[in-house]
């Protein structure tokens, strides 16, 4: 019995390597605290560093786990830029004192007005819709038109979506109070869970694959997961998304419900104005193209060009409201989808 | 007096369990303490070895005051050699290292003499290196018994020795043992609850009941 | 005198700062309960605790009894029958144990979803029939099939030590061998399969991965839903202190059950002669195989499948560094677990006072505790501590941050000390307990100290404990996905907590290679463990 030496050995030696493995922090350097982790991000930090210098330091973790951080931490944060996939999720951090306002000439050029906090708390870098997902073999394209016309006797038992626990739920709901208001909004989702084919479950993925399956015939999902799908590992993943077609709601009313993966700089960031920069960097037509392509998003910037097969889907138009009413009426969205019994 | 016993009692969550426990013995006499169990007999054993903390009393040994209402010296400060009922021989170390455990402060060499003069005496010369659970019981007890005898006590505690042996080896031991205890002049305290054992190995028996000593008697041999 | 005295002194200190710390956390949340209710917590009580609770039960019964039945069954036909293949099938059916709860559900999930390897299976033969298994049922037999191991392990070392003469005194009364089984068996295992299940209750109230992903609404998923969608703090905590007293009914229960009784008695075993298999009882051993197949194979042929198509995008340097720093913490934290267990073990050893008692259940306590209750615990204490110790680290540096602590993996390692610290105690205890004093006691009368026997005879002698201790420690911390996820440091990432990123962004594919990675560090470690082979194993020399 010699394991204890050697297991004491080891643990030195892990030790040691791990001590390695710790970056330094350099002097002219950004940390941002983001939900994304994309292989090709990595690629568009270090152009931001070969034209700036300003060495980028990533934090990636989920949305919640970041914003308690970030919280827990208070002004002794290392976060200078925090990055999150749901604008529902940046307006409660600018509610909990989380973010600070910047003025930059470059990001309102950049940025629509109505993809930005107007004080500019945040700023939206790409944007995603939540879309109808449908079998053409059972649904003719000529039957969808809106996300309320899911509500009617004739789709009962032939809709899909996810549970109300997940961020993107809680923002579509939240775009319905900000456009209709509460009393229709709550009339929407008791409709919406009443011709839900089962109880919410999975992912966006595993709704397409619900509605391929036959469980049901529409799904609600958001645009880019049709674009992971088609470039997945999978082989069968591919095979679904192929079949499967998109549809943009509401064309003819209020707009396809979008969300935007957006930026703010942290209120007690100690580099703003690097911060800045790498805002205004990702918000430029260089960065747009590659920052949204990598997950099959829209770009925020108007002149850039759509990823080809972002492209193919079409161009539509997007609710017209300020984004930042998402935030605003999300805990509401909760507690509606709670009470009408969205699980 | 070699040993000296006076007015030693002692409880055990507030039971008492030895009251007022007063003997003397002479050095290389053998005492067997006689006991049905809960008697105290182990009791006094573990006070004499310092295992235990006595409420009251002294114990006196070799002009050594172990033990008194001021003084008290742990078990490993005593010069006090014990044999454990089930032995107790380390698992994970052979005969010889468990002979030469209680020989610390001895030079390696008259150690080594000392564990191989111990083996012989316990007739286990070619036994050193092999392991306690490679021993019969019998052989195990004299391995005990040689651990205990060889950083030279002055007294040695052995607490019911035979109750781990079948009948016919019993009495082959006892014989042994008694030889061993007579040709080292050991000053010895054997605790049994067998009569027979007392007998065929004490020089003087003090029988225990109820945590008193209720009588005594020499053996006539 | 001073050696005996001064003993008991350390002991009551050593035991006064580990209440400290384990109380301390626990402490925190007490006091919170006192703060004024908020309107999510109203919110909660009246939409959601009501199902909270129903499907907590409802999941701790399911899961229990599944895998009591499974455990106690794979033990029976191991220990008792004779067939072939019967020793690799006893070491085969602890390996479900290396596949964390939360790994497995993202597998069969998958497998059974409309691109899943089972649905297109069942295509081949023109079944076009999809199951759906992200329910409770679904849950709880995923929680069954990775858990019930515990039970087998603990009813297969009972079964092992029954003696023989129980069994054939009531044979040669003329009962026959169904009967045998339910009237003196199975009574006689009830201690050892009540332990097992309570050990897989706890899992799975402390698993969040799982629930989280089925969308369970259960306690802990309450607990972080509160927290991070309802951005309430104060309501986690309510929710906490509402697990923690059905975790105290559950413990109370156990011991009411237990009572008096005793594992075993002290008899002269003579273990069972193993009996051959006739007429449909040869159907046993395939049962069994049937069981690793679902709870082993497969998930692990659908893992290594993914593995081949991700392996390029997976495994790179990040990869090497997540796996380094995994091995780090787990170390780390193990070592300091099993060292700080063997101190109070030692201290603590042959007392049977109620100050050791309550130790004992003080220390318990941390493992009953789940990860979502110690998380947020351990997270409000820290802050706390650094707010006070402040003024300390700014003596050392002038411009220092405020949240030292809370930002180091000081804060994950104390929170894996606390819940893992019983499992390292209760394996040195349980070896103490088997060595007995007399050891120690014979090296005393024989002049050595405490410290040289501690070093002589102890540690040696405990080394089997240590080492069980160890190793089962090291599994566990390596499978921890709550508290990982919750105090982890910056950029610092697991295995586990990998495997949780990957699946949150829906890239189940990707899961694999770390999976597979945690897989065979646990399976390893399994294996060392039970072939391990220590000298002086049966101190109990006669």
């Amino acid at each position: 019995m010699k394991k204890i030496p050697f297991i004491a050995l080891l643990s030195v030696l892990f030790l040691i390597l791990s001590a390695c493995t710790l970056g330094v922090n350099e002097e002219n350097s950004i940390t941002l605290f983001t939900q994304r982790h994309y292989d090709t991000d990595q690629a568009l930090y270090d152009i931001f560093y070969e034209q700036t210098g300003i060495r980028v330091n990533v934090v990636s973790a989920g949305a919640d786990e970041l914003m308690n951080r970030l919280e827990t931490e208070g002004e002794d944060t290392v976060a200078d830029v925090l990055l999150m996939a749901d604008v529902g999720r940046l307006h409660m951090a600018q509610e909990r004192g989380l973010l600070q306002a910047v003025q930059s000439e470059a990001l309102e050029a950049h940025i629509p007005a109505n993809f930005r906090q107007p004080d500019g708390y945040w700023f939206g870098l790409t944007l995603r819709a939540r879309i109808l997902v449908y079998h053409p073999e059972r649904v003719s394209e000529a039957e969808l038109s809106t996300y309320q016309a899911l509500t009617e006797p004739q789709w009962q038992g032939r809709v899909v979506t996810r549970t109300s626990t997940n961020l993107y739920s809680q923002s579509f709901t939240a775009s319905m109070i900000a456009v209709y208001g509460e009393a229709q909004t709550r009339t929407f989702v008791q409709g919406l869970v009443a011709n839900l084919a089962h109880a919410p479950r999975g992912n966006d993925r595993d709704q397409a694959k619900q509605v391929m399956n036959g469980e049901a015939d529409v799904a609600i999902m958001n645009t880019y997961y049709m674009g992971r799908m088609l470039n997945s590992a999978d082989p069968f993943e591919r095979d679904v998304a192929q079949t499967l077609r998109l549809f943009f709601p509401n064309q003819e009313t209020t707009g396809t419900h979008v969300n935007l993966s957006a930026a703010g700089v942290t209120r007690h960031a100690r580099n703003v104005e690097g911060a800045v920069k790498f805002l205004e960097f990702l918000s430029d037509t260089q960065a747009q193209g590659l920052f949204a392509s990598a997950n099959f998003e829209y770009p925020v910037h108007p002149d850039v060009e759509l990823d080809p097969l972002v492209a193919s889907w079409g161009t539509f138009r997007p609710q017209d409201i300020n984004l930042a009413l998402l935030g605003v009426h999300a805990r509401h969205a909760v507690i509606i989808m709670d009470e009408e019994g969205w699980e | 007096m070699y040993v000296k016993v006076e007015a030693l009692s002692f409880a055990y969550h507030q039971t008492p369990v030895l009251k007022d426990i007063n003997f003397s013995m002479s050095e290389g006499e053998v005492v067997a303490i006689l006991g049905s169990s809960g008697s105290g007999k182990s009791t006094l054993l573990r006070l004499l070895s310092g295992l235990e903390m006595p409420d009251q009393g002294c114990i006196i040994i070799n002009e050594h005051t172990l033990c008194s209402n001021r003084v008290f010296v742990a078990a490993e400060k005593r010069e006090v050699g014990m044999v454990f009922q089930d032995y107790a021989l380390f698992p994970h170390m052979s005969v010889a290292r468990n002979i030469g455990f209680g020989l610390t402060k001895w030079s390696k060499e008259t150690r080594q003499a000392r564990i191989d003069e111990m083996l012989m005496l316990v007739d286990l010369l070619d036994f050193g290196k092999r392991y306690p659970h490679e021993l019969s019981g019998g052989q195990q007890q004299r391995v005990a018994l040689a651990r205990a005898l060889a950083p030279k006590p002055d007294i040695l505690l052995l607490d019911e020795p035979f109750s781990n042996l079948d009948a016919e080896l019993r009495e082959k031991i006892r014989f042994e043992l008694r030889e061993i205890m007579k040709h080292t002049h050991m000053t010895s305290i054997v605790v049994t609850h067998d009569y027979d054992d007392a007998v065929s190995i004490a020089d003087r028996i003090v029988y225990l009941e109820g945590g008193r000593i209720v009588r005594e008697k020499k053996v006539e041999r | 005198m001073p050696k005996w005295r001064s003993s008991i002194t350390i002991f009551h200190i050593t035991a006064f700062v580990a209440a400290l710390l384990i109380g301390a956390p626990l402490l925190t949340i007490l006091v919170r309960l006192f703060d004024p209710i908020t309107d999510t917590w109203i919110h909660i009580r009246t939409h959601l605790l009501l199902t909270t609770i129903q499907n907590t039960i409802a999941l701790v019964v399911l899961v229990g009894s599944m895998a009591a039945i499974l455990g106690t069954f794979s033990a029976y036909v191991v220990v008792r029958y004779d067939f072939k293949g019967r020793k690799l099938l006893s070491w085969l059916m602890i390996v479900p144990l290396a596949i964390p709860s939360f790994i497995a559900g993202y597998i069969y999930a998958d497998m059974v979803s409309f691109t899943g390897t089972f649905t297109r299976f069942l295509r081949l033969f023109g079944l076009r029939h999809t199951f759906n298994i992200m329910t409770l049922p679904g849950a709880a037999v995923i929680f069954a099939l990775t858990l019930y191991p515990y039970v087998y392990l603990i009813v297969r070392s009972a079964l092992a030590k029954q003696s023989a003469s129980y069994s054939e005194s009531a044979r040669t009364m003329g009962v026959a061998s169904i009967p045998l089984f339910f009237k003196v068996t199975l009574p006689l295992l009830r201690p050892a399969i009540v332990a097992g299940t309570f050990l897989v209750l706890l899992e799975t109230l402390n698993d969040y991965g799982l629930v989280s992903y089925f969308n369970i609404r259960v306690f802990s998923f309450a607990i972080f839903d509160a927290w991070f969608r309802l951005g309430d703090l104060n309501a986690a905590i309510r929710l906490s202190a509402v697990l923690m007293v059905f975790i105290l009914v559950l413990i109370s229960g156990e011991r009411l059950l237990r009572g008096r009784r005793r594992y075993t008695m002290d008899v002269k075993n003579r273990p069972l002669s193993r009996r051959t298999l006739k007429g449909w009882r040869k159907l046993y051993p395939w049962l069994l195989w049937m069981v690793l197949v679902f709870a082993l194979f497969i998930p692990l042929a659908q893992l290594i499948y993914y593995a081949s198509l991700t392996f390029f995008a997976v495994w790179n340097q990040r990869l090497w560094f997540v796996f380094v720093n995994t091995m780090t913490l787990a170390f780390t934290a193990t070592t300091l677990i099993v060292v700080l267990a063997l101190f109070i073990a030692n201290l603590s050893r042959g007392k049977t006072s109620l100050k050791k008692t309550l130790l004992l259940r003080f220390i318990n306590l941390g493992y009953a505790i789940p990860g979502a209750v110690i998380a947020v615990a351990v997270l409000v204490s820290f802050v706390q501590l650094d707010r006070w110790l402040f003024p300390l680290y700014r003596l050392v540096n002038e411009t220092t941050q405020r949240l030292v602590l809370t930002q180091s993996i000081v804060m994950l390692m104390f929170a894996f000390v606390l819940r893992f610290m019983a499992i390292g105690f209760g394996n040195i205890e349980a070896t103490y307990d088997k060595i007995g004093e007399k050891f120690t006691q014979a090296s005393y009368t024989l002049g050595h100290g405490k410290l040289k026997t501690l070093l002589k005879i102890d540690l040696p002698l405990l080394q089997g404990g240590m080492v069980a201790a160890f190793i089962i420690v090291f599994i566990d911390i390596i499978k921890e996905l709550p508290l990982t996820l919750v105090l982890r440091p910056t950029n610092y990432e697991t295995l586990a907590s990998l495997v949780y990123v990957y699946a949150r962004e829906e890239m189940i594919q990707h899961t694999a290679i770390p999976a597979l990675i945690i897989i065979a560090l646990s399976t390893t470690a399994i294996y060392w463990f039970t072939h391990m082979k220590v000298k002086g194993e049966s101190p109990n020399v006669r």
